[in-house]
């Protein structure tokens, strides 16, 4: 009798999002329309990386919120690769996101535990 | 040194006061860390400006006023929107848990400046943020 051998594989789609630049109120929308179409189309797992961000502000990183909650709902999640610049990383560790968002060191490493 | 500017409420003229409040910022020599937490506050507040007191409406406008002293930072904003209506005493930062995706601007203008006030004159909100360093 042969051996039954029975396969399954899962593919999961997780987006890198590298960002350069000012991430502020002006910029904000069209990170959010990008973000909105991935997770319209049933991606639940998100990279941002942060690391060339010159700039952030509440409004970018409302964005960032906004995926991470439609993300953990869909049993997603988010990781960033943090910003090198303090004028970007201030206001994850004023608001203390840096404790809500998981950090990774670079995009090109996909995470673990996802 | 002194900054006086005018900018239509709208996102994309945000950058003209936090540009010209670094240049002024290098030139007498404030510390980096120092601008860069100015440039947050001023940059959160004028987004508020936009957002609350004139709903959106980009045809207004936004009087920046600025001195670089050498001890200190003091930005002045007037807008002739809606009268502010905020208790700056009761304001605190959000439960970063609750993952809500607002209300944090003026928690951090307060985290960031020595002083916050508000008042109403000839029918202007005037915002006065200082810094010292």
């Amino acid at each position: 009798m042969s051996v039954e051998i029975v396969t399954t594989e899962y593919v999961l789609r997780i987006v890198t999002i590298a960002l350069a630049g000012r991430l502020d109120a002006f910029e904000a929308p069209a990170l959010r329309k990008k973000c909105d179409d991935y997770l319209a189309s049933g991606v639940t797992h998100f990279v941002f990386d942060l690391s060339k961000i010159s700039m952030l502000d509440s409004a970018g990183l409302a964005v960032l919120v906004s995926v991470l909650k439609r993300a953990r709902l869909a049993e997603g999640d988010v990781r960033l690769v943090w910003p090198r610049e303090e004028a970007a990383s201030r206001i994850l560790k004023l608001t203390k996101f840096d404790q809500v968002f998981v950090s990774i060191e670079s995009s090109q490493i996909i995470p673990k535990g996802f | 040194m002194q900054i006086d500017l005018t900018i239509d409420a709208d996102y994309e003229q945000l950058r003209i006061p936090a540009e010209a409040l670094r240049n002024a910022a290098a030139r007498a020599g404030v510390p980096e860390v120092t601008v860069g937490l100015c440039e947050l506050a001023l940059q959160e507040l004028l987004t508020n400006l936009v957002d609350h007191a004139y709903g959106g409406n980009s045809s207004n406008q936004i009087g920046f006023h600025a001195q670089v002293g050498p001890a200190k930072i003091q930005m002045m904003t007037e807008d002739s929107g809606q009268a502010v209506n905020l208790d700056l005493e009761a304001v605190s930062m959000p439960d970063p848990f609750a993952l809500q995706e607002g209300g944090y601007g003026m928690a951090i203008i307060k985290s960031l400046m020595d002083e916050v006030t508000c008042h109403r004159q000839n029918g202007k909100n005037i915002w006065v943020l200082v810094k010292h360093y």
